[in-house]
């Protein structure tokens, strides 16, 4: 993981950040989750070019059942957008640069 | 900064013989004179497999009926993508030589269709090409409709599936031998520099 995709597998954490932004992208992830990893370049350029509209953050399933369970998580890589820790939208699997562009030109509160 | 040594040995052309020598000549017939690359160089250690490598790759670069420009911006991306910072120079100074801007450049670093100058059917083809690599058995048959819509032929598919897998051949050749960005590169060298240094091969 990258520094500029912040951890938020600890509940703590995850609830002061995705409670105080107006955008968060959380990556429901997994270690053993090739896909998972592969989306990553994606994110990042994506998030690079809105320039801190939204802020990117993942969590370790295999670490937090808690969210996992909340969040009712199905399959990785599952991405949920927030505004203030309200779920806006998702988005499930490979998503390329294009993809992600569309959901966040729909979505991006 | 990463040690620029390549973990075999890139013999330069005027010690080359037998069938590397014929692979080295073969690339300056084609390429011009000095621009035998140092992964084809890395290749020389199995000259016959160097060939091969090097015919396919003409193949995909001059049979085919995709633009440059797409297929150099697909392999630009896949460069970002398997931080091959070498790759990332090769395959954007040939999209500087296609015609492409530094800004279409970074379109292509971006995963950008839309910021490279390509036509409809052609960002297609390169969200179609991540979509491959990222998750080949994610696309679906309305994916390949999309881009048949906008005129992509089957031909055209197998041309940029191509153009997927010699990516990132090369990608993961340069990575594991080490292999350092050639002398006659002229895209983002000052940003390869900064992180290699200038001790090249």
């Amino acid at each position: 993981m990258t520094s500029l995709i912040t951890d938020l597998t600890e509940t703590v954490v995850f609830d002061l950040k995705v409670n105080s932004e107006a955008a968060v992208i959380v990556k429901f992830q997994s270690e053993s989750c090739v896909i998972c990893k592969k989306i990553e370049p994606f994110l990042l350029a994506v998030a690079k070019q809105l320039s801190g509209q939204v802020h990117l953050g993942d969590v370790d399933v295999e670490k937090n059942e808690k969210l996992v369970s909340r969040y009712q998580i199905r399959g990785l890589p599952t991405l949920i957008l927030f505004n203030r820790g309200r779920e806006i939208s998702r988005r499930y699997g490979f998503q390329t640069g294009g993809m992600l562009r569309a959901w966040l030109g729909q979505d991006l509160p | 900064m990463q040690d620029n040594k390549p973990f075999i040995d890139l013999v330069p052309p005027e010690s080359a013989k037998g069938p590397r020598k014929v692979l080295y000549d073969d690339l300056e017939r084609i390429r011009g004179a000095g621009q035998i690359s140092n992964l084809f160089r890395a290749y020389g250690a199995f000259p016959e497999l160097g060939q091969a490598n090097f015919d396919r790759l003409n193949i995909l670069l001059e049979k085919g009926t995709l633009s440059s420009r797409l297929k150099e911006a697909v392999m630009t991306a896949l460069a970002v993508i398997n931080h091959c910072d070498y790759c990332v120079s090769f395959h954007g100074t040939q999209m500087l030589q296609s015609g492409a801007s530094h800004e279409e450049i970074q379109g292509a670093r971006d995963f950008d269709p839309d910021r490279i100058g390509l036509c409809d059917k052609e960002r297609a083809l390169f969200e179609y090409a991540m979509k491959a690599n990222g998750d080949a058995h994610s696309i679906q048959f309305s994916d390949v409709a999309n881009c048949k819509q906008l005129g992509a032929t089957d031909s055209e598919l197998v041309e940029i599936l191509e153009t997927v897998n010699t990516g990132n051949a090369f990608n993961t050749f340069a990575g594991a031998l080490n292999v350092g960005a050639d002398d006659f590169l002229t895209y983002a060298m000052d940003e390869y520099y900064a992180k290699h240094g200038r001790d090249e091969v």
